[in-house]
Order: structure tokens, then C-alpha cells, then sequence
């Protein structure tokens, strides 16, 4: 068995990547904070623990400017392995410029020890694709998959009146920091539509209903695309359940077209694809 | 306390098209009270707004001198100046200013004066040519030098000729290489290399200058190395500005805010700064 | 400074203040997010027993999120631009702690140099601040840095402190909290000796050391292009931190239209947007993430001091809490002098 620590140190010993990136203990207990590994002595700070909430994948996006000729290696769990899966799906990176270091991962927590959404219904352990396992293979656990959207059934369950008096009461704390698409690993626009002013799409101000036009169309824009890594949520300080949404839409899609982003780099991403079984009658 | 957002409503009397892209408005206040009581320096700025797009800021290239009207010309570039531009003769515009400091021109008395201009960069230093040239006699020797990348690309056009034309000014103007015309009587070459050919002289002299980054850059290189010291040479800088009032905070270069502080500074005061504009 | 004992519990003066003529605005936990917000019962407010801070400062009550600076209708091509009252409404802050009320201090000189701008400086005349010392800052805390402490006066009009034997305690140390206090029945009215600050010492010594600021800002004096700056490159660029910092005070300019008839608002902006300083022609002064993390962290130690001689930031902590990547401005600032950051 290896551990992380020796196996980013070979990499970077080697030249085969030009940098790990990973985790490291943070400035407060629970927290942690991403390192760039550029050197085989800063491989030895790298660490793996149950607070390693973050998905790293969103430094692979290009406003980060990581890859360059070498590869970068990036620790990740099992969800943020599937991140790297629909980036690679959507043409941001190919599989070869990026070494994932899977971590066996049992559920993550946040400093104040509170387990993640995501992980309540997460089997997977390891990332289905990786090159270097960190620790060893851990027993496969059995977990209903269709859990995920068990949040969705108390809301679903809600008249459309109810559903958005408790959707205005959401949106109204929102500040637009950002932080949610900031967080986001596939919320990797060169342009967001929030900046776009000519014509402007959206007002940039924090009354309700500005807010809400902004929540709902990143929602729909991340339809098909978001794994629920749940970081947008996460990142929300005004502790807004932006989760729901996302899992909303991928309710939707699933249902629709049985399709789960992210469970593989080679399949086409479901806004992309076409069949002639599709069975709304404008699209054959 | 008087709302420090409001602007005033100036009226766009007069609409020129400088180049393909760029426009000059002249305008005069809506209110004659303001118009009586407004005054400004050259070198000085304002927020010029389209209601409904928003505000954007530029310098006034009209000079003190001339109180009854105000111009100032832009480039179309973004949603504000689309608008601006978009405007007729007659309609009405929003005014803040005028903001941030001003070309040091009680410094420039009995001196001999070297302006050098790129592009839309003459605007700011028309304000201070037309102020100067209004006051001749306090002055020595006037150097003109305007460049731009083509002769379309020159502004304020007949002002050119007519200043090509005095005797009391020595008038250079240039094109960038490949931007000259059959008709073209000036001189061929980068801003830069025209004035090392007319080396002027730093006794008794200031130069001002404004243009595109990359020729102040090369125009600063170019003086010192004919003997200006940095505290002879005037430029005036741009940073995105929303506000103009020292407060929205994004102008700023180190804790120097470009709207209070500036826009105008010499390069002494230039060479102190971070790297940050 | 006039210290005054205070009947009753924090409480009661709450609902004594309910029944003045002021609008109280308290911490409150009102959809699983603690703020500041306007309050109609003493019930709904938060302990400052139980409750270190707010993730949401009260700066949005002086300085809000959103706010109409003008108005403008077209009729055909005339143009008219209308002027906005700001009310001239009595309110008080209770609950603030001593970061918080410290931070309008700071901001005050943004708002009041060269040009006032009315629509803070009205609202900050007619705002009484009463502050709430703290007795347990958490590990983010580092108020000690900037001449503050869990039990500083600094910026209240009104600080709440409590004795060794829990009775609570008014500090005045303005005219308007003067002014406060007499129409408060629970203050007696009769001075007291200072209580000592025996509960807030034991508090000091859980926090953060101070940093040394000189030697940070001389290191900022000269390290502009330093390598550390590098380290921000893990920054995701949110404005987090800017929009839950009591001191931030940067904003946008926005024009709102619906046919002819439109307002011009103020909206809230942070130094961490790349479009912050993007230049119409395409160039940006400040064009990569690490560029504009360390105009955060200057503008807070360097900038704002040249100019203001007050730092702009007051150790809160909220932006160590709630960074999603744990950039700490603590750690960067003693880091960028070359010394350890004692957390």
C-alpha cells in the first residue's frame, strides 16, 4: 500500500506531473486548505481526512491556468472524480493532462462536524477511474442509490404556493458573493452570464427577485452537468439549500433520460446526445 | 448634505464624429444657475452618463478657458459609450464633476511646452492646449506632437490643420507605419521615434503627454534619455472608476486613488507607485 | 466615559428599547442565518451569551446591499433626474460586539473625506450603537491586533460589559449614547466605579495574538511583487469575504430602467470579481486572482492606513469562518512579514 504522501513525492521526483494538488491542515480545527505540491518535500504536507470537504477539481478548470505541458496530479474523492469526468466530457482538459490520486473516502464533514449531504447516499468508496490508489481498496458498502433525491420528496410535496413562498424566503438572504459559483467546478464560463451587460440578463442587485432569476439559471445551467458535490452549498454562508435545486434537475434528468453525470469521461453528455427513442415527438 | 450621485442634466449641442469609433459632444448645462457657476481645470474629469446604461468617465477636452460650453469625446467601446452614442442633438445626458486633480499649469509659466499625444490621448491634453494657447503670451515655446495608428485615426482633425498652421506653435504629426494615406504630408513612425528625431531641449521645458499605455512607456523612456528628469514630465492616467468621489473603491493604484489623487501626476510621482494601472 | 449599572437583564433593555421611539435593529437567527435585522419582540433576539456573532455584519444597515441614489424619468427627450431622501430615522443596534461597532469607526472616513455621502453619513447620525462585550471570541478572533479587546468601547456609543459577578454594566462614551441612556429606565442613573475586567482578560487569552502591524506594514511597504502572493492563487474569487466584512465598503454603480422611468442604485462590489477593474479597452490592472487578493489584504493594512490612519479591518474573523478554501488574512499577514502566524 502507498500513501499519498510517497506517491505524490514519486511523481514529483520523477517529472511526470508539474504539480499534486491536495490537501493540507487548515487555520482552524476541521478545516482544511488546498496545496500546490510543486516539489518532492512539499508532497510530505499533503494530507487525507474526513474534513477534506472541498472538491479540488475546480482548479483543473482554465481560469486557473494548471495545466500546462505536464500533467497535474489531483487528490480525489469518488464525487470529485466524477467532476474531472464531465470536465473531460466537456472538452476543459483530456484525460491524460491530469494523474488523479483516488483517496478511499467513507463521507466528509465540514468543521463544525456535520457530514455532508452527498454522502449520506454515496456508495462509492473509490473513484471508478484513477491512477494511483492512496490506502487501500476499501469493502464495497450497499446504499440505495435513488436516496440522493430523498431530500426532494419533502419539497416535492409542497403546492407550488408553498414551494415559493419557502423558494422567496431562501433567496431573499442571498448577498450575490458568488461563493456558489465561485465553489463550483463546472461553473467554468469564460463570461458568467451575471456579467454580461449588454444587453444585461440579469439585475445585479440582491432584491429577491434578482436573485432568484440568478439561482434558477445557474440551476438550469448546471441541469445534466452537476454530480452534487455539493460545494455550492457548502460555500453559501447564508446557508441558502442550493443543493435542492441542483438535485432538482437531476432528478429530472434521470427520471427523463436515465442518465447520472459524471459516472464516465466517455459518455456523451446528455444535452449533447440524441436517440430516436427519445420520446418527446419535436425532437425526432 | 447634498447627494454626491446626483448629476446634472447637460444638453448635447453639437455632435462630431472624430474617427470611425470615436465622438465628440459638445454640451452645455441644463440649468443656467450651474452653468453661471461651473468651473473646472484642464486636466479634470466627469462621470457622463445615459440614463438606464450607466455612468462613464471621462476627461474634459474642452478648455476652461471657453465657459460657455463643455466637450468631451469618447471612444465607443462599451454599453455607456454605445449609448452615448447612440444620442442626438438636443438630448439630454447626466453630468458629475468636475472630479480629481489637474494639469500643474501654473507650473508651466515661461516655459517652453512639449505635448505629445496618441491617439484618443489628446483629448486630455487638448483641455490643456487650448487653455495654454488661450494664454499664449504666458508661455515660451509650444511644441505639438500627435500621433495615431492611421490618418483616420487622428482626432480633432481641424484642429490640427489650424495649429499646423500658427507660427507661435512648432507642429509635428505623425502616423504609425502602414497607417499613412498617398495624401499624407506628416510623418511616418511610432510616437516614440519622432520625438527622439525632434529632440527638443528639457531647459526650461515640461512635457506633457497622453496616449496608449505602450507609447506612454516608450515616450517616457525617450525624454529621459534626453535629459528630462521625472518631475518635468506630466501625464494624466486612466483606471476603471465608478463613482469619481474617492469611494467605490477600484481606481486605486497603492493608496493612491486615481479619481482624488490624480488623474494627473508626474513621472516622479509615477515611478513611486506599484505597479498596479 | 460614564459607566452606569444596568437593572434587569440584557433582555429587558431590549424590550425598554422596543418601547422608545427608536427602530431596533438585533442579531437574530431568522431562516437558519444569524444577522442584524429589525426586531419587534425581545424574544426573537439572539444571546450574546450564546452567540459569539452574526454571520452577517450590521454594516448593511448603514451601508445596504442595494440602494437607489437617484431617479430619473424621460418625457420625450427631456430628461428629469430626482433627488432621494434618506429618512431621518432614529434607530439603535443592539447586540453589536466590539469588532463590529469598532469597524463603522473605519468606515466613517471613507464616507465623510472630500465628499460626504449623505446616504451612510445620515443614517450613521441617527444610529446608536450599544455594544455587547465578548466572554468567549472563538480561534478566529483577532480584535487585539487593532487596539480593540472583547470588552473595547472603540465606536460604541453604549458599551454592555459584566462584572465578576455577572451584573451588567452601560459604558458611555458618546453624547448620543448619553442621550440613549437617559430615556432607558433600567440604567441608574447614578456613576459607578469600573467593575474590572476580569472576565474579559480570561477571554483575551483565547484568541489570536496580536499581530505586529508595523512590521507588516513595512513588509507591505516593499513586498509588492513578492513570491507569497502566489499562495492566492488558490483563491476562488468570491466575494465572501468582502460582503461579510464589517469594513468592506466598495460598490458598484448600477442604472435600473423600465420604460422611461428609472433609478441609479449603489450595489455592494468586492475587489475579488475580475470586473472589478476591467478597463472598457479590454485591460485589467489587476487580471489574476493572486493580483487582487493582494489588493484585499493591502488595501486592510497598508492603503486604508496611509491614508486614514486606521486599519480596515478589525479582526472579526467572519472572513477566516467562512472562506470556503481557509484563506486566513491572519495567517497571510504575519506570514508576509516572514513571521509565524501564532493561531
Amino acid at each position: 500500500m502507498e500513501t499519498l504522501q510517497n506517491i505524490a513525492q514519486g511523481l514529483l521526483e520523477r517529472g511526470d506531473v508539474s504539480m499534486v494538488i491536495g490537501y493540507t491542515p487548515g487555520t482552524i480545527p476541521g478545516k482544511t486548505k488546498t496545496i500546490f505540491a510543486r516539489t518532492p518535500e512539499a508532497a510530505q504536507k499533503l494530507t487525507f481526512n474526513e474534513n477534506c470537504v472541498n472538491n479540488l477539481s475546480i482548479y483543473l478548470t482554465r481560469q486557473y491556468g494548471n495545466i500546462g505541458e505536464k500533467p497535474v496530479a489531483l487528490v480525489v474523492k469518488a464525487c470529485d472524480a466524477r467532476t474531472v469526468n464531465v470536465l473531460i466530457q466537456e472538452n476543459q482538459l483530456k484525460r491524460e493532462q491530469v494523474y488523479l490520486i483516488a483517496v478511499p473516502c467513507n463521507g466528509v464533514k465540514d468543521e463544525h462536524g456535520v457530514e455532508q449531504g452527498k454522502c449520506k447516499s454515496c456508495a462509492q468508496r473509490v473513484p471508478k477511474d484513477y491512477d494511483a490508489l492512496a490506502g487501500e481498496t476499501p469493502a464495497p458498502v450497499e446504499i440505495d442509490p435513488t436516496l440522493r433525491f430523498k431530500a426532494l420528496e419533502q419539497f416535492d410535496a409542497m403546492s407550488p404556493d408553498e414551494r415559493w413562498e419557502f423558494w422567496m424566503k431562501e433567496f431573499e438572504k442571498c448577498v450575490k458573493c458568488y461563493a456558489c459559483r465561485q465553489a463550483c467546478p463546472l461553473c467554468y464560463c469564460e463570461r458568467c452570464i451575471t456579467d454580461k451587460t449588454t444587453p444585461r440578463w440579469i439585475e445585479p442587485d440582491t432584491s429577491t427577485a434578482a436573485n432568484l432569476s440568478w439561482h434558477i439559471t445557474r440551476a438550469f445551467h448546471l441541469a445534466g452537468r452537476c454530480i452534487g458535490c455539493g460545494e455550492c452549498e457548502r460555500a453559501c454562508h447564508q446557508n441558502i439549500p442550493l443543493g435542492l435545486l441542483n438535485r432538482k434537475m437531476a432528478k429530472e434528468v434521470f427520471d427523463n433520460f436515465g442518465y447520472r453525470a459524471g459516472e464516465s469521461a466517455e459518455a456523451k453528455p446528455v444535452f449533447a446526445d440524441f436517440r430516436y427513442d427519445d420520446k418527446e415527438e419535436f425532437i425526432r | 448634505m447634498e447627494n454626491i450621485y446626483k448629476p446634472f442634466t447637460a444638453i448635447i449641442d453639437e455632435i462630431r464624429w472624430e474617427t470611425a469609433d470615436t465622438k465628440t459632444f459638445k454640451l452645455h448645462f441644463d440649468d443656467p444657475k450651474i452653468a453661471e457657476a461651473f468651473t473646472f481645470k484642464a486636466g479634470q474629469f466627469g462621470e457622463y452618463s445615459v440614463f438606464g446604461e450607466g455612468e462613464s468617465t471621462f476627461c474634459i477636452a474642452s478648455s476652461p478657458t471657453r465657459k460657455e460650453y463643455i466637450e468631451c469625446s469618447f471612444k465607443v467601446v462599451g454599453k455607456v459609450t454605445n449609448a452615448l452614442r447612440s444620442l442626438e442633438v438636443g438630448d439630454t445626458i447626466g453630468f458629475r464633476g468636475p472630479y480629481g486633480n489637474h494639469f500643474p499649469i501654473e507650473n508651466m509659466y515661461g516655459k517652453n511646452l512639449i505635448f505629445i499625444g496618441g491617439g484618443i490621448g489628446l483629448a486630455p491634453l487638448r483641455s490643456l492646449i487650448w487653455n495654454v494657447l488661450d494664454l499664449r503670451e504666458m508661455f515660451n515655446d509650444i511644441t505639438i506632437l500627435v500621433g495615431a495608428r492611421s490618418v483616420n485615426d487622428l482626432v480633432y482633425k481641424d484642429e490640427l490643420t489650424g495649429w499646423e498652421n500658427r507660427s507661435d506653435i512648432n507642429f509635428i504629426k505623425t502616423v504609425d507605419p502602414g497607417g499613412e494615406t498617398k495624401e499624407w504630408n506628416g510623418k511616418v513612425g511610432f510616437v516614440p521615434t519622432v520625438l527622439k528625431e525632434i529632440a527638443v531641449s528639457p531647459m526650461n521645458a515640461v512635457a506633457i503627454t497622453c496616449g496608449p499605455p505602450i507609447m506612454i512607456k516608450y515616450v517616457l523612456l525617450e525624454l529621459e534619455k534626453m535629459g528630462f528628469s521625472p518631475s518635468q514630465i506630466v501625464t494624466t492616467l486612466e483606471n476603471r472608476m465608478k463613482c469619481g468621489l474617492g469611494k467605490c473603491g477600484r481606481c486605486n493604484i497603492g493608496s493612491t486613488y486615481v479619481c482624488i489623487d490624480g488623474p494627473v501626476f508626474t513621472a516622479e510621482e509615477l515611478n513611486k507607485l506599484p505597479i498596479d494601472y | 466615559m460614564k459607566i452606569f449599572k444596568i437593572t434587569g437583564t440584557y433582555k429587558d433593555l431590549v424590550e425598554t428599547l422596543l418601547s422608545l421611539d427608536y427602530k431596533v435593529i438585533a442579531p437574530v437567527n431568522r431562516n437558519k442565518l444569524t444577522r442584524f435585522d429589525f426586531i419587534n419582540s425581545a424574544d426573537e433576539v439572539l444571546s450574546p451569551d450564546e452567540v459569539l456573532n452574526t454571520v452577517r455584519p450590521a454594516k448593511e444597515h448603514l451601508f445596504p446591499m442595494t440602494e437607489t441614489v437617484a431617479r430619473f424619468s424621460y418625457e420625450g427627450k427631456k430628461l428629469r433626474i430626482g433627488d432621494v431622501e434618506v429618512p431621518e430615522e432614529k434607530s439603535v443596534i443592539i447586540g453589536l460586539r466590539p469588532c463590529d461597532a469598532a469597524a463603522f469607526d473605519a468606515i466613517d472616513k471613507i464616507f465623510s473625506y472630500v465628499y460626504q455621502d449623505k446616504f451612510y453619513l445620515t443614517r450613521r447620525n441617527n444610529t446608536t450603537l450599544i455594544s455587547v462585550a465578548c466572554e468567549h471570541p472563538d480561534n478566529a478572533c483577532f480584535c487585539t491586533s487593532f487596539g480593540i479587546s472583547p470588552d473595547s468601547a472603540k465606536g460604541s456609543d453604549i458599551l454592555l460589559k459584566k462584572s465578576k459577578d455577572s451584573s451588567l454594566f452601560a459604558f458611555i462614551s458618546t453624547e448620543r449614547g448619553e442621550d440613549l441612556a437617559r430615556t432607558i429606565n433600567n440604567i441608574i442613573p447614578e456613576e459607578q466605579p469600573d467593575p474590572g475586567r476580569d472576565l474579559y482578560e480570561a477571554a483575551e487569552k483565547n484568541m489570536r495574538a496580536p499581530l505586529d502591524l508595523p512590521k507588516i506594514k513595512e513588509a507591505l511597504n516593499t513586498n509588492f511583487e513578492s513570491e507569497y502572493w502566489n499562495e492566492f492563487s488558490r483563491c476562488l474569487g468570491c466575494g465572501s469575504c468582502a460582503y461579510l466584512c464589517p469594513t468592506c465598503h466598495c460598490f458598484d454603480i448600477v442604472d435600473e430602467v423600465r420604460y422611461d422611468k428609472g433609478i441609479r442604485k449603489k450595489n455592494w462590489d468586492a475587489c475579488q470579481f475580475p470586473l472589478f477593474t476591467l478597463h472598457a479597452s479590454g485591460h485589467n490592472p489587476r487580471d489574476a486572482q493572486n493580483k487582487r487578493y493582494r489588493q484585499r489584504l493591502m488595501h486592510k493594512f497598508k492603503y486604508y492606513h496611509d491614508r486614514f490612519d486606521t486599519h480596515l479591518c478589525t479582526g472579526c474573523g467572519r472572513c477566516i469562518r467562512e472562506c470556503p478554501v481557509n484563506i486566513d488574512i491572519y495567517e497571510a499577514a504575519a506570514e508576509l512579514c516572514g513571521c509565524e502566524a501564532n493561531i
